[in-house]
């Protein structure tokens, strides 16, 4: 089994994001509304990926991932970022910044599926 | 970026609307708050951002599921908005206007597609939006909040200022604390409750790990016992150490917290689906109905077992009606929602109107956290908003007119709710011109709608105006207009109204102001009800509409078929005889009966029947059939031994006798 933590403010869309992610066998989700919380979930346990939203309130993604990518080593999941489209500029920070993937919103439901499975297989 | 299947993502679709209109109600409420800052230098990017967020996901959303009209006008509001973040820039009163139109556009969007009717055109209001945004310069790179520590030292000495005291609180996480249910997000809960979080900051260390650092303020020398969480250790606040901005940037120190928004997911919320709620209202009301049937067979019993036996029965089916009744009230209290979202739809569509239409509009909301069933709250909205609607658009006179009477430049719309036992009334007044009744007569006759009885300019009954503005067709627009004028809306009100057991009136003073009253229950399945024999049949009447009820002796009866006023108190009861209006066999003349007085707001009634059987829990089954509204029949009920009895709607025999005693109104 691997884990999945999928952090966005939205509820609907993390379930939007496990309903698409489902079309991959043996995985298990963990979810987290905010950046403190994901790195909570990050601290106490491991993940095998993480799909991190941008917009969120009291932490941005972008911090999120940094504080991921300085503080967890090696143990650090892949991060894909997935935001709402338009934002090119984020696209290139977050990238500099060491994201495994830049995805945006909306997306396609089983494409997304094969680009996270393509990270999970190479990571 | 190819479109997303749709269909993959339609099983969300009720969670999106669900969660689009959450960030709706955030949105009128910020966009309200920003209405001081109109050409204001003062201006804050700050203040924009909990808007901006909420616009954000929604756009995310609604591309999601596919709903290209809200995705599109939220994304040119987020553009303006982003170019707003600008220093340089200040807040027009032309782009308050298009940010308010657009929301007004993007819900009407939202609620065609829930309805599946015809999407609104965006064009006018995607050119309203660019005009306002072209002439700014490009945008500033994407969000990031701006340096934090700068933002932290100045919250910090904004509290110091105030004279609270400062704490450092350091949150260790573990998987233990969070089976036992102490997380982060539950740890910021109580630091906010009672406090203030100034800032937090995830840390990490090779020997403890994660942990988080907020700083907290609280007016009290001592931290509240309530912080002392496992895993938690409080601290007093140092003065700050010199600034070493590299660590700073290298801790990754976050935003401070926002208040409003650091509720967004409080773990002791849980979000139901409302067809959840109404299957477990359902199963209570069985429950109910074999309660009665229980205590029914109970009571026949009596005699035919030992009394001690009967007795122990006996109290088993008390207890188990006093635990019901327990139950109705939990899951009913599940379902009341506050009226707060509803009043900031209200204000705002009360603003965005009276902007339009160049009237200046102060809206004074009363009682906004009194609750009401789920349901009754979103079939109420479209009656509320209409009415608003009409407040100001009919209501309140222009500016210019207003001067004329005397009157404060300014109107006041006043949204009103409160609660009386199990009913809940809601009031729209304004101070505006009042009604006439001679040109609602006038109207009535041009249109060829034949009013109820003639309406005269001495004469001002206001239920009868009523009647007259509530009759399909009629309007007082020649040409209707986007806001009114198409001789609907009044109707609809009061059928949605009645349909939902409620009842409308109107109060008016020509000159003054016009009030629009609603009474409604506050929840519509289950409730307490009177039952009464009328000839050989049975009725119930609801309980909340009960006043008294007197003896009537033989001599003092009134002749059934006329229209009777017996003497009551200090003045008169209208009377109606209720065998003679479900047309059934008159009393025997020689027996005392029994006069129900029921009222809805001031209107007061008397009923007259054979008896009273019981006080009973009835389970209400509406009755939809057009044919039977306005009957004076609102539902029926199932009785404890199974029989099939009807309940009186109490509201519009009211209504109907009183405002036609002779000629009784067919149905509205």
């Amino acid at each position: 089994m691997q884990q999945i933590l999928v952090v966005d403010d939205s509820a609907t869309m993390r379930k939007m994001v496990m309903a698409a992610l489902r079309q991959i066998p043996n995985l298990n989700f963990g979810e987290a509304s905010n950046g403190l919380e994901a790195i909570e979930q990050l601290a106490i346990a491991p993940f095998d990926l993480m799909v991190l939203d941008l917009n969120m309130p009291d932490m941005h993604g972008l911090e999120v991932l940094n504080f991921v990518l300085n503080h967890f080593g090696h143990h650090q999941p892949p991060v894909v970022i997935l935001t709402t489209k338009g934002d090119e500029q984020s696209k290139r920070d977050a990238i500099a910044a060491g994201a495994a993937s830049y995805i945006t919103k909306p997306f396609e439901p089983r494409q997304f599926a094969q680009q996270i499975q393509h990270i999970l297989a190479s990571a | 970026m190819p479109q997303p299947d749709r269909h993959f993502f339609d099983d969300f679709f009720e969670d999106y609307l669900a969660e689009c209109d959450e960030h709706l109600g955030t949105i009128r409420a910020q966009l309200l708050s920003l209405e001081p800052q109109i050409e204001q230098s003062s201006f804050t990017a700050a203040s924009l951002q909990p808007l901006f967020r909420a616009l954000h996901s929604l756009k995310g959303l609604s591309g999601m599921v596919g709903v290209q009209g809200a995705e599109t006008l939220a994304h040119a509001l987020e553009s303006y908005l982003r170019h707003l973040r600008d220093p340089e820039v200040t807040l027009t009163a032309a782009g308050f206007e298009a940010l308010i139109h657009g929301v007004t556009v993007l819900d009407t969007v939202l609620r065609a597609c829930q309805r599946q009717t015809e999407m609104p055109d965006l064009a006018p209001v995607l050119a309203e939006i660019g005009a306002v945004t072209a002439p700014l310069r490009s945008p500033l790179s994407p969000l990031l909040p701006t340096v934090i520590s700068e933002a932290e030292e100045q919250q910090i000495q904004a509290a110091q200022d105030r004279g609270d005291r400062l704490w450092i609180v350091i949150f260790t996480p573990s998987s233990a604390l969070v089976e036992a249910g102490i997380t982060v997000n539950r740890v910021r809960d109580r630091l906010s409750d009672p406090g203030t979080i100034l800032a937090v900051t995830p840390q990490s260390s090779p020997t403890q790990g994660v942990t988080f650092r907020f700083i907290v303020a609280h007016p009290q020398a001592d931290p509240p016992p309530h912080w002392q969480l496992a895993g938690v250790e409080v601290h007093p606040y140092t003065a700050p150490e010199p600034p070493d901005r590299a660590a700073a940037v290298q801790e990754m120190t976050a935003a401070p917290i926002e208040t409003a928004s650091s509720a967004a997911i409080a773990p002791t919320l849980v979000r139901v689906d409302l067809h959840k709620l109404d299957e477990v209202m359902e199963q209570v009301a069985e429950l109910v109905m074999s309660r009665v049937q229980l205590s029914s067979q109970i009571q026949q019993l009596r005699g035919q077992v030992p009394t001690a036996t009967w007795r122990h029965l006996n109290g088993i089916s008390r207890t188990l009606e006093q635990q019901l009744r327990e139950l109705r009230t939990g899951v009913l209290r599940v379902r009341l929602v506050p009226l707060t979202d509803t009043f900031k739809r209200l204000e705002f569509a009360a603003r965005e109107l009276a902007r339009t239409m160049g009237k200046a509009v102060q809206v004074v909301v009363e009682g906004d956290g009194t609750e009401l069933d789920k349901v009754l709250v979103d079939r109420m909205i479209d009656p509320l908003i209409h009415l608003v609607r009409n407040a100001v658009s009919h209501g309140i006179e222009p500016v210019a007119v207003r001067r004329d009477r005397a009157k404060p430049d300014r109107a006041t719309l006043t949204l009103r709710a409160s609660t009386a036992g199990e009913r809940i009334s809601l009031e729209i007044e304004e101070d505006g011109g009042g009604i006439d009744p001679a040109v609602i007569g006038a109207r009535s006759q041009a249109l060829h709608l034949a009013p109820p009885s003639p309406l005269t300019t001495d004469s001002l009954d206001p239920d009868l105006l009523l009647s007259v503005l509530c009759t399909p067709g009629f309007s007082t627009q020649d040409q209707p207009d986007l806001t009114s004028g198409r001789g609907v809306g009044m109707a609809i009100v009061r059928t949605t109204v009645q349909e939902l057991g409620g009842h409308l009136s109107l109060r008016s003073t020509p000159g003054q102001g016009t009030c629009f009253r609603i009474d409604l229950p506050l929840t519509l399945a289950i409730t307490d009800a009177l039952i009464v024999t009328v000839g050989d049949r049975s009725f119930a009447i609801p309980q909340a509409t009960l006043r008294e009820l007197f003896p009537l002796a033989p001599q003092d009866r009134p002749a059934p078929t006329a229209p009777a006023l017996l003497p009551y108190r200090d003045g008169l009861l209208p009377l109606v005889t209720l065998h003679h209006r479900f047309h059934l066999p008159p009393p025997p003349p020689d027996r005392t009966l029994v006069v129900i007085v029921v009222a809805v707001g001031a209107l007061t009634l008397g009923l007259l029947v054979d008896r009273v059987v019981s006080q009973s829990e009835i389970v209400v089954r509406p009755l939809q059939d057009p044919l039977v509204q306005g009957s004076g029949i609102s539902g029926a009920t199932a009785l404890g031994d199974g029989t099939i009895i009807l309940i009186l709607d109490v509201a519009s025999l009211i209504h109907q006798t009183l405002l036609t005693p002779s000629d009784r109104a067919p149905a509205p």
